[in-house]
């Protein structure tokens, strides 16, 4: 910062703390109301004009905390905003306030340098889990722990309902649920938390799964009904999904209108949605725009000069390679016949102008979560849930330029199960199923985070290690193969045990891109098949493949 | 110079607004602690912008926004809207009301007159 600038932040600095010092006793008589206000509420509902008046303070509270260099103050004030309206009993805002009050009497924490804009998104997110089960609640926690969620764990929705009104506001909820009698509690607690504002999503786990139970928790607002059996992981998975801002990170909407307001008032709905936006005001340029982006979804102006929406509707959809693409109207005409009109012509949607913000918002997020979920679905190997080949590569294209960029290691495997033509002539293909499913579930379970777990095709799999040299990469994968070997199958011929051969090989040493690392890593694989199965090679620069060398040579990996 | 007209009826609020545009920004403030007081202001002083508080007893800030756009002196001075309502909806009402700009409450005082401007298009 040059000095001017830091002389002014100083006296900008010096004027809050002195401001703050006058009108200290104003803004503490605020509080004061509040705590009039949290007694009687502690002996039941507050009068309307009462309420009223407490929300007025705690908005203003909520509104000016923060300038002074109380964020939290204003967190909690905005809280106790937000819960006035449908907590009205109880002492949550009794405990709210005495916080309130603390954090007004701290010294203000006016940072150095004015950094990011006045409102910060707190990075940690509160997960509420409901559950009688406490290893149910103990795995659930352990799992979202490392992925910046703080886990708030409780048996019983009443336990709940009582934490509710103290802080922290959960961000999302799950809930074990059991149909009946006993399971009131909770689908109250459901309702509760979808009518917060804003509201709280809301995963319900369930035992059984019948229909009428679904549409019983969906009408309450429940996002998402699991089995039990889901396991914490595809949970968490779900939870991060509901929670993610970042969904839709660069998805690509092109949005066409001869009005430039328009265009502008899009941008900013759909880019404070972190889509990428592009516009257009001139429909003529439509075709060139749609190759060279080539968006996710498509908004269109029906009427506009030289080239109608509709036009250009039917142009994309003339398209095989568009047929797919989400095709969004706006249209100040919303009589039966343009509706139909542009139906006709191949649209999917359509908003009647003006536009309302979040409207569109869950017009445009609808279609793209589809999109999403389409895009995945064709990246995922059916069978096993792995990535397939075809996200492979992508991810492979991502780690090399972070290996190159922050001088990281970055090791791949190609590993083949063996036997497994015996295996499936054998015991039938239902039990070299599970072997490969099994087996998924294990490579899955052992590398996380950076890593990419593929399947590469048939029997074989692909793992890349980001962070780990060949040698460390080798390990690990043997780890994964005494695993492997440990389990049981049941075959129609008994039961039987699987094993797997795997070469290993290291970027950029053995290749530079994953065509001639998987290579480099299959030849190992080959040394490791002829050598006896059941061991990891890796790849070695020029005289061929040798024994991973975290044993002897003389001894390959191999566990019997 | 630009002329700001800061309207909130809490004193420590439009005080502290005031010393940042100045000090930071470099503008001239006047300042309004009612509706009524920012239209009579906004005639007599014609500022190039009002920073306006939504919520004020007696007349909120679409009110006024709404009595400046029915007058001639003042229909085309730009107003920005200060809201602590945090819901894009709710804030998405108020652009719907044709403001030039909703900033968020609370604001940071070494940044806001960077998000005037910014708002306003002023270089």
């Amino acid at each position: 910062m040059n000095p001017a600038m830091s002389d002014r932040t100083e006296r900008v600095r010096a004027a809050m703390a002195q401001i703050w010092e006058e009108h200290r006793d104003q803004v503490m008589e605020r509080v004061v109301f509040l705590e009039r206000a949290a007694a009687l509420l502690e002996a039941g509902p507050l009068e309307a004009g009462v309420r009223e008046q407490a929300e007025r303070h705690a908005h203003s509270l909520a509104g000016t905390s923060g300038t002074f260099g109380f964020p939290r103050a204003t967190e909690i004030a905005r809280s106790v905003e937000r819960r006035l309206p449908s907590f009205d009993q109880g002492d949550w805002m009794t405990q709210a306030i005495v916080e309130l009050r603390q954090e007004l009497e701290l010294p203000a924490s006016i940072p150095e340098v004015a950094i990011g804009g006045p409102q910060e998104v707190a990075t940690e997110r509160v997960l509420l889990v409901v559950d009688g089960d406490p290893l149910m609640l103990q795995s659930i926690s352990e799992t979202a722990a490392p992925r910046r969620l703080r886990c708030v764990t409780l048996s019983t929705p009443d336990e709940a309902a009582a934490a509710l009104a103290a802080d922290p506001y959960p961000h999302v909820a799950v809930l074990g649920w059991e149909p009946g009698g006993r399971g009131k509690k909770t689908l109250q607690l459901a309702a509760r938390l979808a009518g917060m504002s804003p509201p709280v999503p809301v995963i319900v786990l369930s035992e059984g799964g019948a229909f009428t139970d679904r549409i019983e928790v969906a009408r309450l607002g429940a996002q998402r009904f699991l089995p039990r059996s889901i396991g914490p992981q595809r949970v968490v998975e779900e939870v991060e999904r509901l929670l993610d801002p970042l969904r839709f990170d660069g998805m690509k909407v092109l949005a066409v209108d001869d009005n430039p307001l328009v265009l502008d008032t899009v941008r900013a709905l759909l880019e404070d949605q972190r889509m990428t936006v592009d516009t257009l005001a001139d429909p003529r340029r439509f075709w060139d725009v749609l190759e060279e982006k080539r968006p996710d979804l498509v908004v269109l102006d029906v009427d506009m000069p030289d080239v109608s929406g509709v036009e250009l509707c039917l142009v994309v959809r003339g398209d095989p390679k568009w047929v797919h693409l989400p095709i969004l109207f706006l249209t100040a005409h919303d009589s039966p016949e343009a509706i139909q009109r542009v139906f006709a012509a191949g649209a999917d949607d359509y908003v009647a102008k003006p536009i309302v913000g979040p409207e569109l918002i869950a017009r445009i997020s609808g279609r793209l979560e589809r999109v999403r979920l389409y895009r995945r679905l064709a990246e995922t190997d059916p069978l096993t849930g792995l990535a397939n080949r075809r996200r492979l590569v992508e991810a492979m294209d991502r780690l090399t330029r972070l290996s190159e960029r922050y001088d990281k290691p970055l090791s791949v495997g190609v590993i083949d199960l063996d036997h497994f033509k015996a295996v499936n002539d054998e015991h039938g293909h239902a039990a070299g199923d599970a072997v490969l499913v099994a087996f998924a579930r294990l490579l899955a379970g052992a590398f996380r985070g950076e890593d990419v777990v593929a399947r590469w095709g048939g029997e074989e799999f692909f793992v890349a290690l980001y962070g780990a040299p060949r040698d460390q990469a080798a390990r690990r994968v043997a780890e994964v193969l005494k695993q492997l070997q440990g389990l049981a199958f049941k075959g129609s011929e008994g039961s039987f045990s699987a094993s797997f051969s795997a070469g290993v090989a290291e970027y950029p040493l053995d290749g530079n891109d994953l065509h001639t690392l998987y290579r480099a890593a299959d030849a190992a694989l080959y040394d490791a098949k002829t050598a006896g199965r059941a061991r990891v090679f890796t790849a070695a620069l020029d005289e061929g493949s040798a024994p991973a060398s975290a044993l002897p040579p003389s001894s390959p990996i191999r566990v019997e | 110079m630009k002329k700001v007209l800061v309207v909130d009826d809490e004193d420590h609020i439009r005080e502290i607004a005031a010393t940042s545009l100045e000090v930071v920004g470099g503008w001239t403030v006047v300042t309004a602690g009612s509706g009524a007081e920012a239209l009579s202001k906004a005639e007599s002083e014609n500022p190039d912008a009002i920073l306006l508080d939504v919520m004020m007893p007696e007349m909120d800030g679409p009110s006024v926004f709404k009595a400046l756009r029915n007058r001639e002196e003042t229909r085309s001075i730009p107003v920005i809207l200060l809201t602590a309502k945090v819901q894009a909806a709710e804030r998405e009402q108020f652009s719907d009301l044709g403001v030039d700009a909703v900033l968020a409450k609370p604001f940071d005082p070494m940044t806001l007159h960077q998000e005037v401007a910014a708002a306003l298009g002023w270089g």
